[in-house]
């Protein structure tokens, strides 16, 4: 079963921080008050288009053959996560 | 059924400039014969002209009028940086519902001036009013199309996509007649 991070608080729906980081290697706990970085904040979808984009050397061109959809269509979702990241920033 | 009212999210650029251009040759081939003239940008008559080149120059004409007033508004109304291809290739696909027309345009007679004077001179048969009918819906369907095409290559949305649109709309047909009815044609 595929784990999700989870990001929203189900008490009341605020961001979650992360408290502890565990070595899986020697089992040192870190504990802490980190927050999480914009990108982990987007929905699975949004990341999952980012890790594409990059890997497909920021070409719009291409991430549009890939997903079958035409180049506006790509350039819109780009922006829409542009916008996204933009507002979490703030 | 989405498909057929916005292909764009799937097809633009070069591509819809292709699809559109064979659909243009399609449609002035048959209307040099149905004598159905695309003179404006939501404009369809009937005038028998004895060359095929009017029905080419109003064709473009009105094809580079929607083109440069949707691609206008989107320099002006928004932030993406959009590419001229694909306002120039979804438009040309937008009009592809006019090769319909030019098919209903055999149906209708050409009415000039002087039948206008007196409208019971005019022959209407039931297959003037089914033709003209279908038309004006082929119509509705290019301008539905034309709306898509800004929505996804300019990236606007909500009620200033509707209202730039028509604003687009309405200056690009008044531009298109302007330049059209500065041509004479025989």
């Amino acid at each position: 079963m595929e784990k999700r991070l989870p990001i929203y608080c189900p008490s009341c729906n605020n961001f979650l921080d992360v408290e502890a980081m565990n070595c899986q290697h020697c089992h040192t706990k870190v504990v802490g008050d980190y927050k999480l970085p914009p990108i982990m904040l987007l929905t699975a979808e949004d990341q999952k288009f980012i890790l594409d984009f990059v890997k497909a050397s920021g070409s719009i061109k291409l991430m549009a053959e890939q997903m079958a959809l035409s180049y506006p269509t790509v350039r819109n979702i780009l922006d829409s996560v542009i916008e996204k990241i933009k507002n979490l920033e703030n | 059924m989405a498909f057929i009212f916005n292909p764009f999210t799937k097809i633009a650029g070069g591509k819809a400039l292709s699809i559109g251009a064979f659909f243009a040759l399609m449609t002035l081939a048959i209307s040099y014969f149905s004598h159905s003239a695309f003179d404006g940008v939501i404009d369809s008559h009937v005038i028998p002209f004895i060359s095929i080149w009017p029905y080419i120059a109003f064709y473009i004409i009105s094809w580079l009028c929607i083109a440069l007033f949707l691609g206008l508004a989107g320099l002006v109304f928004s932030k993406t940086r959009f590419r001229w291809i694909d306002i120039l290739g979804t438009t040309l696909l937008s009009r592809a519902p006019l090769l319909l027309v030019s098919i209903a345009g055999f149906a209708i007679p050409y009415i000039d001036k002087d039948q206008l004077r007196d409208i019971t001179q005019i022959p209407f048969s039931a297959g003037f009013f089914i033709a003209s009918f279908f038309s004006l819906i082929c119509i509705i369907w290019t301008v539905a199309l034309y709306y898509n095409s800004y929505r996804v290559c300019i990236n606007i949305k909500g009620a200033k996509a509707v209202w730039t649109f028509i604003m687009a709309l309405i200056l690009a047909e008044f531009t298109s007649l302007v330049f059209i009815h500065s041509i004479h044609f025989k």
